[in-house]
This record gives C-alpha cells, sequence and structure tokens, in this order.
C-alpha cells in the first residue's frame, strides 16, 4: 500500500494506493476506485446491465434451492425462474423478458460460482 | 456466587473479539471454539487458547452443540458465551451447557424457548399491559387455513417461519395472489434453516419504525431497561443502520420503556435481551423479544456508558450490576453502521477475498468493531457483515455528521464494501428528518446504486497512478508523478 500526497492546482490530495493482482485499487476523496491494469493488453468481456439478456448467471456463489422451470417452458417477464441462497439470505431470479427455456444447466443443492450460467433462454423464440 | 475463570467463545468476527476483549480487561482466561475456516481472523489470533471444533459449514462447527460442548470441556472453560446468531437462542444447547456443568451466559433455557416459540412469546405477552399485532398463531397449519387466515387479517400479510430470525423464513404477501408464493417460500426457508416448517402469520405493518428497548435481568431479579434504539433502516428484513435513541416522542418512550420490562418481569428474565416493538403513529406493538446480546448493543454502551458483554459475564456470575435504574441516563446520540463485504453497485451481490489493506480511521466517539484485518480471506462460509462503524456525538445531527466523515475515511482494499450505500442513506433527508419508517429503503432504494462518472479531476489522479502503480513498473521511491509531492 502507497500512501501519496498530490498536488493538483493548488490542493492536496491525500491517495492511497495498492495493487492486487490485475487490479489497481485507489482510495482518495472519501471515494474507493477499482482500475483494471490488465486493460488494453488483453480485451474484458464485460456483462454490464445494459446488455441483452440471453441467459440467467449466478449473482453470486451460492446454493440453488430450487428449480421452477424445465427445458421448452415458455415464461413471461417476470416469472420466477430459480431460488438460491447465499450468505443466509434467498435470492430469486427471474425472467429479464418473454422467453422459452433452452436449456436448465445446474441442479437443485448445486454450488454455483460466481457468474455461471444456470438457465439459457431463448428470447426469439414464439411462445 | 460462581467463579468464572475461562470461558469459551462460541462464535466468530467481530463479536468473539468483542467478548475475549471484555474477558482480557476482567481478567478471565478466553478459549475460542472455531471452524477450520476461521483461523486468519483477530479473534484467532487474540484468544489465550483456540480449539478447531470441525469443518467451514455450520452444521459441523458453529451450530453444532456436541462438538461446541466437547470444544468448552476440552479447555476446562466454566463457561460458554454464545455472541449471536449460531446458537445464541437455542434452547437445547442452554440446556446442554446446564447438563454439562458449564454456565451458559444468556438466559435459562426455559426462556429462550419461550421467546424462541414467537407463538409462546406472544401469548405470554398477553397477559401484560403490552399490545400485540393481530395475526394467527394456530395448530392448524394447512394451507387452507393459512389462506382463510390471511384474507381475514387482512393484506399485506406477513408470513413467517416459527423458529425464524435475522430476516430468515420471513415473507410477505401484498395481495391474494401473492399468498400461496409466501407460504410456500417460507416454510422452505424454515425447514432449510430451523427444520420446522411450522408458519405464523401476522398483519403487515406497512408503515411503521422499528423500535427496541435493551433491558437486562440482573442476578438479583431485578430487570433494568436502557432506553431504546431505533433500527428502521432494514433491507429485506435485515437491519443495515441502528442508532439510539430512536426518534420517537418522549411520552411514547415511556410507555414503550414500561411495557419492555414488564414483559421481562414477566418471565423471570436473566441477562441481555432486547424487545422489540412496531411503532406506527403513536401506537406500539411487541414485535419479538430477542433472548441475546443484540449485533446493534454498542449504540446502547455509547450512550448510557455501560458495557453490556462484561454486564453479562457478571450476571452469569451471580453478581449484581452497578446500576440503578434513575441513574441510568443517556448521553448524546450514537449510530451503527454495519459495513457488509458486497458491491452497491450490483444491488448488495456478496463480495469476497482477501483484504489486501484496510484503515479504520479512529478518533474520538469513533468506535470499530472488527473482525479481520490485512491478509484475511472474507469467504461465503458466513454472513457478509465483515465490520461495524459506531459513532458518538452529543447530538443526532452531529453523529450524522461524524459517521459520514468516519466512513469516508474507513478504507478497505480488496474487497468491495456497502459504504458508498450507507453514505447515500447517511444523506437522504428523509433519514436526517429522523421520520423513516422500515420501508425506508424499499422506498428510495429499490435498485442498485448508479455508478457516479468520474469528475475530470478524478480521472487525472486515476490515470497518473495506474501509469505510476502498474504491475513491473512499480518500484519503491520511483514515483515520477508529476504531482508527486511527498511518500509516507
Amino acid at each position: 500500500m502507497k500512501n501519496l500526497i498530490l498536488n493538483i492546482d493548488g490542493e492536496r490530495v491525500q491517495v492511497w494506493a495498492q495493487v492486487l493482482g490485475q487490479e489497481l485499487w485507489l482510495h482518495f476523496n472519501g471515494k474507493t476506485f477499482i482500475q483494471d491494469l490488465s486493460e488494453g493488453s488483453k480485451r474484458r468481456s464485460k456483462s454490464g446491465s445494459g446488455g441483452a439478456a440471453t441467459d440467467i448467471v449466478a449473482p453470486m456463489p451460492g446454493k440453488i434451492l430450487s428449480i421452477k422451470v424445465k427445458k421448452s417452458d415458455a415464461l413471461k417477464k417476470g416469472d420466477l425462474i430459480l431460488v438460491m441462497e447465499a450468505m443466509k439470505m434467498e435470492y430469486s431470479l427471474k425472467a429479464p423478458a418473454d422467453c422459452v427455456v433452452k436449456e436448465v444447466l445446474c441442479n437443485d443443492s448445486d454450488q454455483v460460482n460466481l457468474k455461471q450460467k444456470l438457465v439459457d433462454l431463448d428470447f426469439e423464440a414464439q411462445s | 456466587m460462581n467463579n468464572i475463570e475461562k470461558i469459551a467463545i462460541a462464535n466468530r468476527g467481530e463479536v468473539a473479539v468483542r467478548i475475549i476483549r471484555a474477558c482480557q480487561e476482567l481478567g478471565i482466561a478466553t478459549v475460542l471454539l472455531h471452524s477450520e475456516a476461521d483461523e486468519n481472523t483477530i479473534a484467532y489470533r487474540l484468544s489465550d487458547e483456540v480449539i478447531c471444533i470441525g469443518g467451514a459449514p455450520i452444521a459441523n462447527s458453529y451450530m453444532n452443540i456436541e462438538k461446541v460442548i466437547d470444544g468448552a470441556k476440552a479447555a476446562g472453560a466454566d463457561a460458554i458465551h454464545p455472541g449471536f446468531g449460531f446458537l445464541s437462542e437455542n434452547a437445547e444447547f442452554a440446556q446442554a451447557c446446564v447438563d454439562n456443568k458449564i454456565i451458559f451466559i444468556g438466559p435459562t433455557p426455559e426462556a429462550i424457548s419461550l421467546f424462541g416459540d414467537k407463538i409462546s412469546a406472544k401469548n405470554l405477552v398477553k397477559t401484560t399491559e403490552c399490545p400485540v399485532i393481530p395475526g394467527y398463531n394456530g395448530e392448524d397449519q394447512s394451507e387452507e387455513t393459512l389462506l382463510k387466515e390471511m384474507d381475514k387479517i387482512g393484506y399485506p400479510v406477513m408470513v413467517k417461519a416459527a423458529g425464524g430470525g435475522g430476516g430468515r423464513g420471513l415473507k410477505v404477501a401484498h395481495n391474494a395472489s401473492e399468498s400461496k408464493m409466501a407460504i410456500e417460500s417460507a416454510r422452505r426457508e424454515g425447514i432449510n434453516a430451523f427444520g420446522s416448517d411450522r408458519l405464523f402469520l401476522e398483519k403487515y405493518l406497512g408503515n411503521s419504525k422499528h423500535i427496541e428497548v435493551q433491558v437486562f435481568g440482573d442476578c438479583t431479579g431485578k430487570v433494568f431497561h436502557l432506553f431504546e434504539r431505533e433500527c428502521s433502516v432494514q433491507r429485506r428484513h435485515q437491519k443495515v443502520i441502528e442508532e439510539s435513541l430512536g426518534n420517537i416522542s418522549a411520552g411514547l418512550r415511556d410507555k414503550i420503556h414500561k411495557s419492555a420490562v414488564s414483559v421481562a418481569e414477566k418471565a423471570k428474565y436473566l441477562g441481555a435481551g432486547t424487545v422489540e416493538f412496531l411503532v406506527e403513529d403513536d401506537n406500539y406493538y411487541f414485535l419479538e423479544m430477542n433472548t441475546r446480546l443484540q449485533v446493534e448493543h454498542p449504540v446502547t454502551e455509547m450512550v448510557m456508558g455501560i458495557d453490556l458483554v462484561k454486564s453479562q459475564i457478571m450476571a452469569a456470575n451471580d453478581q449484581s450490576v452497578f446500576w440503578n435504574q434513575n441513574d441510568l441516563t443517556p448521553h448524546g446520540h450514537a449510530i451503527e453502521c454495519r459495513l457488509y463485504a458486497e458491491d452497491p453497485y450490483l444491488g448488495g451481490v456478496p463480495s469476497v477475498g482477501k483484504i489486501g489493506f484496510c484503515q479504520w480511521p479512529y478518533g474520538p466517539g469513533r468506535r470499530f468493531e472488527v473482525g479481520f484485518e490485512e491478509g484475511d480471506t472474507i469467504t461465503t462460509n458466513y454472513d457478509s457483515m465483515i465490520a461495524k462503524i459506531i459513532v458518538h456525538d452529543e447530538s443526532r445531527p452531529r453523529a450524522i455528521k461524524k459517521m459520514i466523515q468516519t466512513l469516508k475515511e474507513t478504507i478497505v482494499f480488496g474487497l468491495k464494501t456497502n459504504i458508498p450505500y450507507l453514505l447515500e442513506v447517511l444523506q437522504h433527508e428523509e433519514f436526517v428528518s429522523g421520520e423513516m419508517t422500515t420501508q425506508f429503503l424499499e422506498k428510495n432504494f429499490p435498485k442498485a446504486l448508479e455508478k457516479e462518472e468520474e469528475s475530470e479531476k478524478e480521472k487525472l489522479i486515476i490515470s497518473a497512478l495506474k501509469k505510476q502503480m502498474s504491475v513491473n513498473t512499480i518500484q519503491e521511491g520511483e514515483l515520477k508523478n508529476p504531482w508527486y509531492e511527498e511518500t509516507k
């Protein structure tokens, strides 16, 4: 960890900085910033919330409690797809739009990792 | 009188540290009963002795009565402090302590089962002056009856697992169409978490404050109240920010304190307990009684100038506490923020990993309850609360300002925390006004925080540091930043 005092246009700014793996962690002006240092050398695929959702991925590492759908089910936006549990809380994952279940990729009681694909959905198919 | 010389701590994280320090100050030896996953924690390093009682899953360690008792016996402990969560409100465990001639630091097994079963708790409260919420707690648990009772109570209705707590096994049906799903989900959580599918129903008070009174039963049978806390800032029924005193009128305050004491007296309660209420306008209703130390006990300690953990140990030792109810006067205002390892920009998704660096900005009236330090790893084995930050100042507005400043100076590298979220909440006008209810977060912060675009100045600093700190290019004492002035 490095603790620096910068002088920007006469204003003193104290910065804490640390490189952890491929990330640079910074703290200044009461905020923490995380920067990817591997950027440029390799493109990172970012599944931002703005992109079209095509499948259901685990929002956190945890355990599948109950799967509510099966292959070929036609779903309406907001339909419950599965319930999972992590760190003592239950989370419900719902259909982001009208769609058909292409494939269920997990089982009840499975331990799943962050971002692991759980259910493949088809938004093009007519239901 | 008992003579406790060694206490086994059946817990982890920041509360284990809190208890070990209290014991050390009292000259009592400690043994930490920990899981395999908790060797890299402050409590593990701080305790006089440690015993690994099992694997990371709580059923193999922290929730395993036999292993905890065996560990305490192997270490020759006179008493067990259960902390909160885990076995702290488990009557069977408290009884196992009694059977093995180990002092359980808490109330009697009878008091735990009385209040642990929300139905018997409500029945006891009904014999006092304390008001209760309309609901159904009958033996008939068929779906048909539950649905009928839900219609009778009137929506919204809360469906709770009878053994639940801490937001688990608790669902709200806002209308008849949601009722079946709420029953199914609460039952599932109840079975998974407490091995019981028994449910009870309650009118859901949609616009109420969560006010709780700290009570304490002394070894002479006297029950004290230590004023109240407000925990209206909750998300998914988990508390996020707590304060003492609560934002209620003086008249209501007196009535609630009297009701809380009457409930504890009726149960001949020993040790620290909390009577929770929902307050809507000038009405208040008994919610439940927690028969343990609370996560948020520090705000009471700061305002009242007392030590609840030491008092618990004194009560267990058959010693009277130092207090006199008339001398127990609150001073100023205290606020606690729970620091969760989670990403506030992804709606609170847990963040796990190794802490690369952390800084707790100590100062007057700033208290940090921490269980981990630099180099420790946060895993998904346990809940995501990694620390509690408590501030105390002369007034509520000052305490809020102090908390904001403290959070801005708090640094955790390696894990994302909810600090940005807490800062937004603390500055929200409804929170500042003190008028918030338990709906506050759901209403005002329904979605993940939106990441703000970095300012030009921030971009400048970031890009400069990125160049300097890039992997392979970082060299001690070789910073060539044009704005560079000094290094520490």
